[in-house]
């Protein structure tokens, strides 16, 4: 019965961690807390296409200092044969923030289902955004702070493209980006 | 002969403008990378040249290479603002002056690349600086005939870049906007928006530059003509970026680009230009192509329009519901809520008018004791934020509006002018100034007359006011102003009749605030649902009202149908498809049928408070509670607070049920707890358990999941003391110290944030503090507890309730 649910809404199920059948009063939670965390959330995009050249075995960024040597984009890279790198970058807005932070004094739970929604509807709103720039024979979006990629590789792709700012993201010390609900994503592509 | 001036060119005759500029740079050898402002000092004969390119290519306007010479772009590497501009315009002007025709210059004035509040974090003033700051110094050169604000991207920051000019300088401006694929601007305004609010602001021309070729503007700037009153000029690029594997091009030859123009000239533009990769043959070629066309300009048809953050609502053709929540007259809740500072409780009353239908929502703060600009401002930037509907900035102090009107991010309705000589003459100029719509009531220095004849002749007088101010009666929604029934029956009719005669003769929308009409009378919304149905057959177009009361909602969307104005009933249908028709039921609906789903396996004597703590009903917990005064309080809590409780934790642990809904059982029984606690007064509290400490370590910000654990934990009566985020080890063992805690609950969500939980565990055991540590967060497992050292890996709130449960047995058993 839970076939019937948007990819979105299992998103929603799984992030918060429910692995049962939902029933329709949980199913009608979960919908009216998207359709809520919709309302504060503006979703914004920015990205940039690199070339890829290989010098010394390893695929590099054209006329960019942002690195990408490290042995899982490397290993992402060849096994889809790309020759071009997509970097996105997107984020859900302030507003989704200060409406948890809001939630935090005045309604615990609904806290909780707002960020399972919030976290849910980035990753949704950017697998949208992505299909539509039509990237062919796309790698998976690796992200920094995973593996070994390491979360400092913000610093480089934020210098390398300060359209970033552009769309109200920027870096703390720590490499974290704000607004919290906010992606980078690093894909290979053929052309 | 003398120069033309541009106010008698604009909508006259084509504007041709000039193409690309930085490309041209680069082709004379720019370095990429540099500010190009630059080159106006370093090579000012190269910037003389392109412009003169252009001209002889058949440009009659060039605009300054100041794309990006602001404060913001401008690095300690770059020579100064001053000079930048000062050269800009000086190189512009050399170079109309050798062409030897009639040229002008327009200053070009760019974004500031940073996004404004509330989506990113430049204040609307500061953006106003940046571009005041430019206006100056370019006005002073004396070189230059106009403004071009060009490659906006957010409509909000191009309202400050468009009163900056104007309030700096009285050349003509021309506000460029850029769209995305999609058809509307990168913070979501959509064309007829654009035209509504960059008319509003009094900018001399409209324009489309940059963002796509020629072909995919073709139906924005078709919907663009179908609004502007006001000439549009349109400067496409030379086709869509493409990637050839190296660089970005531009692959549009002249010819086509020239033809796409063509077919713009016919539907209506005033004039052209060029963008990214357009070049002087792509002017040449568009040039020769406007010998072919006749100018075809004409102004739409006024409307009365509004607009908020993505929205636009047109009052005229259809009712709009007008949101009346937002005043504290008569509402000691939000009077609380303004005079304590708690603005978001009230954003979210106007986000629950917004869900319940409303069109556009009325915004007063007027309360005594408060800084009412301050907090309006406040407000408004806080409604913005979540709310995309236009709002009714309704003040009678007209610092406040003028305050308001400047930061919101639109055009809004303005509340209000009344029929008195001084309020008009503070109000008008502010509407004037901001644009939008501004509600007129009928009353004057004598009060409100009682005829509809006399209250006529306050609305003539106000639309003749306003009139002097060049704001047409389309930008005026009059107010006859609602008595009530019980006391001043006869003049009940006398507003309705007024309505149809401003409707009739002065072709203005009509406002009506209705629940005055039925107060002091039984069943009032009767009355009030009566009177609108009276009002709108009159005319009345926005209603002002409880959106909240569905029964008056549904009236309007009853009324649009026998009205013929809600097609086919499309509304109706969508929005009345389910309606229950027949007895009216008081109370709450009876729940049978939730409780089946949820309570499948509810024990059949299962008790109110037990049911009500493991559905997560507050309200019915705490009335439950209430009713049980004769039951020990430890009886509650044994036989039936815990066994609620293990329910819950038992189908959370199956996966029965999800998260928040153990989390709203679990803020239920914490209240049930405290109503338990007060009972037994402060002598007694039973079994006292805890405390336990908690912290997300320093520097994680992450604290839902922390906060989860304190929820529950407090549920099962644990006394818990919270530190917060980000916390430092130091802070923690002091904690420790002080409140001799039964463990200490650390968690941590990012893998470089577990060193700070090993650092604090090293911190507690250095100074002798062996306290139980539970670890926990989304990157801790078992063994990464192990490595930092912690005693007990809580997987989720839950596991932490039951590990504290048994430290606390085992304290006992001590």
């Amino acid at each position: 019965m839970n076939n019937d649910l948007t990819k979105l809404e299992r998103r929603v199920l799984a992030y918060l961690g429910f692995k049962g059948e939902a029933d329709d009063e949980q199913i009608s939670m979960i919908q009216k807390a998207i359709a809520d965390t919709r309302r504060f959330a503006r979703p914004q995009f920015v990205y940039r296409f690199f070339p890829l050249y290989e010098t010394e075995g390893q695929l590099l960024l054209k006329d960019s200092e942002i690195d990408v040597g490290y042995p899982s984009l490397q290993k992402m890279f060849r096994y889809k044969d790309s020759q071009n790198v997509c970097i996105l970058v997107s984020t859900l807005g302030i507003g989704i923030d200060n409406r948890i932070e809001r939630l935090r004094e005045s309604d615990m739970s609904t806290m909780v289902l707002t960020d399972a929604c919030a976290n849910a509807l980035i990753e949704d709103e950017t697998d949208e955004f992505q299909k539509r720039l039509g990237l062919k024979d796309s790698t998976f979006r690796y992200a920094p702070g995973y593996g070994d990629v390491p979360l400092s590789l913000q610093r480089l792709i934020f210098d390398g493209m300060p359209e970033i700012a552009k769309i109200g993201i920027s870096l703390d010390e720590g490499c974290l980006m704000h607004p919290m609900k906010s992606m980078t994503g690093i894909i290979g592509f053929r052309s | 002969m003398a120069k033309k001036s541009l106010k008698e060119i604009i909508g006259k005759e084509w504007l041709v403008f000039d193409g690309g500029f930085g490309s041209m740079l680069q082709a004379r050898g720019m370095r990429t990378g540099e500010n190009s402002a630059n080159m106006n000092i370093k090579a000012p004969e190269i910037v003389t040249d392109i412009h003169s390119e252009y001209l002889a290519a058949g440009a009659m306007c060039v605009t300054t290479n100041t794309f990006g010479a602001d404060r913001l772009h401008l690095g300690a590497d770059d020579f100064s603002l001053e000079r930048i501009i000062d050269a800009a315009c000086s190189n512009a002007h050399a170079a109309c002056e050798r062409a030897g025709k009639d040229a002008y210059v327009f200053y070009d004035m760019a974004p500031t690349g940073k996004l404004l509040k509330p989506l990113g974090d430049m204040d609307f003033d500061e953006a106003y600086e940046i571009f005041a700051e430019q206006v100056k110094i370019a006005s002073a050169s004396e070189k230059i005939d106009g403004f071009i604000i060009e490659t906006f991207s957010d409509l909000y920051e191009m309202k400050a870049a468009v009163l900056a000019v104007k309030e700096n300088s009285d050349l003509p401006v021309i506000a460029s906007v850029t769209f995305s694929e999609n058809g509307k601007m990168l913070t979501g305004a959509s064309p007829i928006q654009v035209v509504t609010v960059l008319e509003g602001l009094g900018v001399d021309m409209l324009a489309v530059n940059c963002s796509l070729g020629p072909k995919e503007l073709m139906p924005i700037i078709e919907e663009l003509l179908k609004y502007a009153r006001t000439p549009l000029l349109v400067q496409p690029n030379a086709g869509l970026p493409k990637f050839d594997g190296k660089n970005t091009i531009y692959d549009i030859a002249p010819e086509e680009f020239a033809s796409y123009l063509g077919q713009m000239m016919d539907m209506g533009i005033s004039g052209f230009g060029g963008c990214c990769g357009t070049t002087p043959d792509h002017i040449a070629a568009a040039v020769r192509e406007s010998a072919e066309h006749g100018f075809a300009y004409a102004p739409a048809e006024e409307q009365t329009r509004v607009t908020g953050t993505i929205s636009c609502v047109e009052i005229g053709k259809r009712v709009r519901r007008c949101g009346e929540r937002l005043n504290p007259t008569g509402k000691k809740k939000m009077k609380a809520a303004l005079l304590e500072g708690r603005l978001y409780d009230i954003v979210d009353e106007g986000l629950a008018q917004v869900e319940a239908g409303a069109d556009v929502l009325d915004v007063n703060v007027g309360v005594p004791g408060i800084d009412e600009t301050a907090v309006m401002t406040d407000l408004v930037m806080q409604l913005q934020e979540v709310i995309d509907i236009p709002l009714q900035i309704d003040s009678s102090n007209p610092e406040t509006l003028e305050r308001a009107c400047r930061i919101y991010n639109g055009v809004p309705l303005i509340n209000s002018v009344n029929g008195k000589q001084e309020v008009m003459d503070a109000v008008f100029p502010i509407v004037k100034k901001y644009g939008g719509v501004v509600l007129g009531l009928c009353i004057d220095e004598d009060g409100i007359p009682p005829t509809a004849e006399q209250r006529f002749a306050i609305a003539e007088r106000i639309v003749g006011e306003a009139a002097k101010y060049g704001l047409s009666s389309k930008r005026i929604i009059i107010d006859s102003l609602v008595l009530t029934a019980s006391a001043q029956q006869k003049e009940v009719i006398e507003t309705v009749r007024c309505v149809g005669m401003v409707t009739e003769r002065l072709g203005c929308g009509t406002a009506l605030g209705l629940s005055n009409v039925s107060f002091g009378l039984p069943n009032r919304p009767l009355i009030n649902k009566t009177f609108l149905v009276m009002a709108m057959y009159a005319g009345l177009k926005l209603p002002i009202l409880n959106p909240l009361d569905r029964d008056l909602m549904g009236a309007i969307d009853a009324f649009e149908v026998l009205n013929n104005s809600d097609v086919n009933a499309e509304d109706y249908i969508s929005r009345h498809v389910n309606d229950v028709v027949g007895s009216v039921v008081k109370t709450a609906a009876p729940t049978g049928n939730d409780t089946a789903v949820a309570g499948e396996d509810m024990p059949a004597d299962a008790s109110e408070l037990y049911r009500a703590i493991v559905k997560g009903q507050k309200h019915q917990a705490v009335e439950a509670v209430a009713s049980m005064g004769d039951v020990a309080p430890l009886e509650i809590v044994s036989y039936h607070l815990i066994p609620a409780l293990d329910k819950v934790g038992r189908d959370y642990d199956k996966g029965r049920i999800f998260l928040p809904q153990l989390m709203m059982s679990a803020e239920t029984s914490k209240l049930v707890f405290d109503e338990i606690k007060s009972r037994l007064g402060s002598g007694n509290s039973g079994e006292k358990k805890g405390p336990v400490v908690i912290a997300t370590v320093e520097n994680d910000v992450h604290d839902i999941g922390k906060n989860i654990v304190k929820v529950v934990l407090e549920s099962y009566g644990f006394e818990v003391i919270d530190l917060g985020k980000d916390v430092k080890a130091a802070v923690i063992c002091e904690a420790v110290k002080e409140y001799r805690p039964l463990a200490v609950g650390l968690s941590a969500l990012m893998t470089t944030t577990v060193v700070s939980m090993q650092n604090t565990i090293e911190a507690m055991h250095s100074q002798g503090l062996y306290t139980p540590v539970l670890c926990g967060g989304a990157v801790v497992t078992a063994d990464v507890t192990k490595q930092v050292g912690g005693d007990y890996y809580c997987k989720d709130a839950m596991e932490t309730v039951r590990i504290c449960e048994q430290l606390q047995e085992n304290r006992k058993g001590l």
